[in-house]
């Protein structure tokens, strides 16, 4: 198929899209229930941490970035490429983007939301969180803007804020549209949220406007954030860390495992909803090509690593890069090239990135990979720095691991309350690519 | 005279729609709202002729200026307040601060673009707007026009001409 127009007509789309806030079935309260039980595990552990101390976390000298970090990494990532399909491809006019945008977007602003706990998890005194930012205090402290981890700060929180803007303005023309079929306390709701939209001529006018603008901004600002979380790494002088190829390298990496979980979500909502007509094949296809590209750049980035190491012919530099495959967690680096590198080979042959099982298997396989690529950056560097006595390392604590999964049940909670209240699929952007009617069929041109 | 009346046609097909935009172009109404379930190109061609672009685009650059002036103004002035002199990096260090003005320039010309939105497409607005049916957010165009009595019939006459589905005549105040 060279391009996708649902050959349906307007009432069919309302029809089958707004079906998904349809009241949910046993599924859906059983996925809830799961998702709650996470963040139940979660609220539980973190709550320990905080009672008694942060010690109940594996973190200990020398590895004092642990498994929230690899978590906090691994969650702005996802949220990337909700960005990238929502932003960029409407700056390149890419029309694939359209049946998938919406989860895309609610999986960025979700995954930001759970990102930016884990600094604060991480943190020995969580209350005093807002100690990051600049406050007029009575004690006349600044603080330090010179630091990768205040820069983090203001890229974290901006990017929460745009995105989130950028979502929510997506969603006023669908809720409008939800709104005029909705009934009873529904109603009342989508009257209040689609802020009295109408749809005139005058609203699109500014509209469109500034959807264009809310994308330009979102680009380069999809780029600054995750090359801002490698700064995190690559301004400190550790053997692993300290490489300028870090920030392409977090941006490709974040666009691919983002787009990883946007199958992994999309999948299963398709055969729950019926949505075969708007995700077809050929959008999966499209995805897939952005991941066999994304996983070659990080490929390439892996091996760029090993040869600068050998090359800056610096000891320190070489003994990271020979520990990574052959040291105490040769098995995460293992398990990353073959989720990460290997794996997504599967996808050159069509036979397989069209058949929807494998799709959601190697979707997960990805997003394994992606965890254990920033475990591997994580750990090994800090495990193997330069004075053989402070070598250490690592053992996780159950605490850490409950928060880890917490942060799932958390991020899936959100994002399975969200698809029953709001459209999840944009309305008003697929009617936009589809043949609009006219009095005279032949006259209709794209 | 006072305009009363809303004239609503509820067309079906973009051609007719356009058709009738001009014919009420031609009649220097400029007091008329279209109603789509997207945005049009050609619609928005017919309707808009001669117009400027949306004036949204000031407040992003202003927001954008804003926020990249505000935040070297704030990061030069607190290290400054409270000099924290570390590896004989200098205390106004400008490439550092370009990270944070980046971000503040974005932050900014996204918020502003918002209030721009918000202010000139007349939102949150929660008084239903004369002439607006639902179905023109589901699969119907639609075109209001506010006139008076003695023109309503005339107008609703030639809507039906222009190929409208239905034309409703509503009494607004």
């Amino acid at each position: 198929m060279a391009s996708w127009y649902p050959q349906i007509s307007y009432t069919k789309v309302d029809d089958d899209l707004l079906e998904i806030l349809e009241p949910p079935g046993v599924g859906w309260w059983l996925l809830l229930a799961t998702a709650l039980s996470c963040v139940a595990m979660g609220g539980y552990a973190w709550s320990i941490q905080v009672l008694e101390g942060i010690g109940h976390a594996g973190i200990t000298h020398p590895i004092m970035w642990g498994v929230y970090i690899t978590d906090f990494v691994f969650w702005v990532g996802i949220a990337h490429s909700g960005t990238l399909i929502s932003a960029v491809l409407f700056l390149f006019r890419a029309r694939w983007r359209m049946p998938i945008y919406r989860i895309a977007e609610a999986m960025t602003v979700f995954a930001v939301l759970t990102a930016g706990l884990f600094p604060i998890i991480h943190l020995g005194r969580p209350w005093n969180f807002y100690w990051l930012l600049p406050y007029p205090n009575q004690r006349y402290l600044w603080v330090n803007f010179r630091s990768p981890l205040l820069w983090d700060v203001f890229a974290v929180s901006t990017y929460l804020t745009v995105s989130t803007v950028f979502f929510i303005i997506g969603l006023i023309p669908d809720i409008a549209a939800a709104r005029d079929r909705a009934t009873g306390v529904r109603k009342f709701l989508y009257r209040i949220t689609s802020l009295g939209w109408t749809g005139s001529h005058k609203q699109w006018r500014h509209y469109v406007a500034a959807y264009g603008f809310f994308a330009a901004l979102a680009t380069p600002l999809v780029l600054s954030v995750h090359s801002v979380v490698s700064w995190d790494f690559a301004m400190s002088n550790v053997p692993g860390w300290h490489t300028t190829i870090f920030p392409p390298y977090f941006v490709a990496g974040a666009i691919f495992s983002g787009l990883a979980m946007v199958i992994t979500i999309t999948i299963p909502m398709r055969k729950a909803f019926k949505l075969e007509n708007y995700l077809t094949i050929w959008h999966y296809e499209k995805m897939c090509q952005l991941i066999i590209f994304t996983s070659g750049i990080v490929t390439y980035a892996y091996i760029t690593e090993f040869f600068i190491a050998w090359y800056s012919n610096n000891p320190y530099e070489r003994y990271q890069f020979w520990f990574r495959p052959f040291g105490d967690f040769n098995v995460a680096f293992w398990g990353m090239v073959f989720c990460n590198c290997v794996a997504p080979l599967s996808l050159w042959f069509k036979k397989l990135r069209t058949n929807i099982a494998w799709l959601f298997l190697i979707s997960i396989i990805i997003n394994i990979g992606m965890w254990l690529e920033r475990f591997n950056i994580i750990f090994n560097s800090l495990s193997r720095e330069f004075v053989p006595d402070a070598w250490g390392n690592y053992n996780f604590s159950w605490v850490e691991t409950f928060i880890t999964i917490g942060s799932f049940g958390w991020f899936f909670m959100f994002l399975l309350v969200f698809i029953k209240v709001f459209p999840a699929m944009a309305l008003t952007e697929i009617k936009e690519i589809m043949i609009p009617p006219r009095r005279d069929p032949a006259s209709a041109h794209h | 005279m006072a305009k009363e009346y809303v004239v609503v046609g509820r067309f079906q097909n973009v051609d007719d729609t356009a058709k009738a935009i001009r014919l009420v172009r031609g009649q220097d109404r400029e007091d008329f709202n279209l109603y789509t379930p997207f945005p049009n190109h050609d619609l928005e061609e017919v309707a808009f002729e001669g117009r400027v672009r949306s004036p949204v685009r000031r407040w992003t650059l202003l927001g954008g200026m804003t926020g990249c002036l505000g935040a070297f103004l704030m990061t030069i002035w607190m290290s400054m307040d409270y000099p924290i002199r570390t590896s004989a990096k200098t205390v106004i260090s400008i490439p550092a601060f370009v990270i944070i003005a980046f971000e503040c320039t974005i932050l900014l010309g996204a918020l502003f673009t918002l209030v721009g939105l918000l202010h000139h497409s007349r939102i949150p607005n929660f008084f239903s707007s004369p002439g607006f049916r639902g179905d023109f957010t589901k699969d119907e165009f639609g075109l209001a026009v506010r006139v008076s009595k003695d023109e309503a019939d005339k107008l609703k006459a030639e809507f039906e001409q222009c190929g409208a589905k239905q034309v409703e005549v509503q009494y607004v105040r």
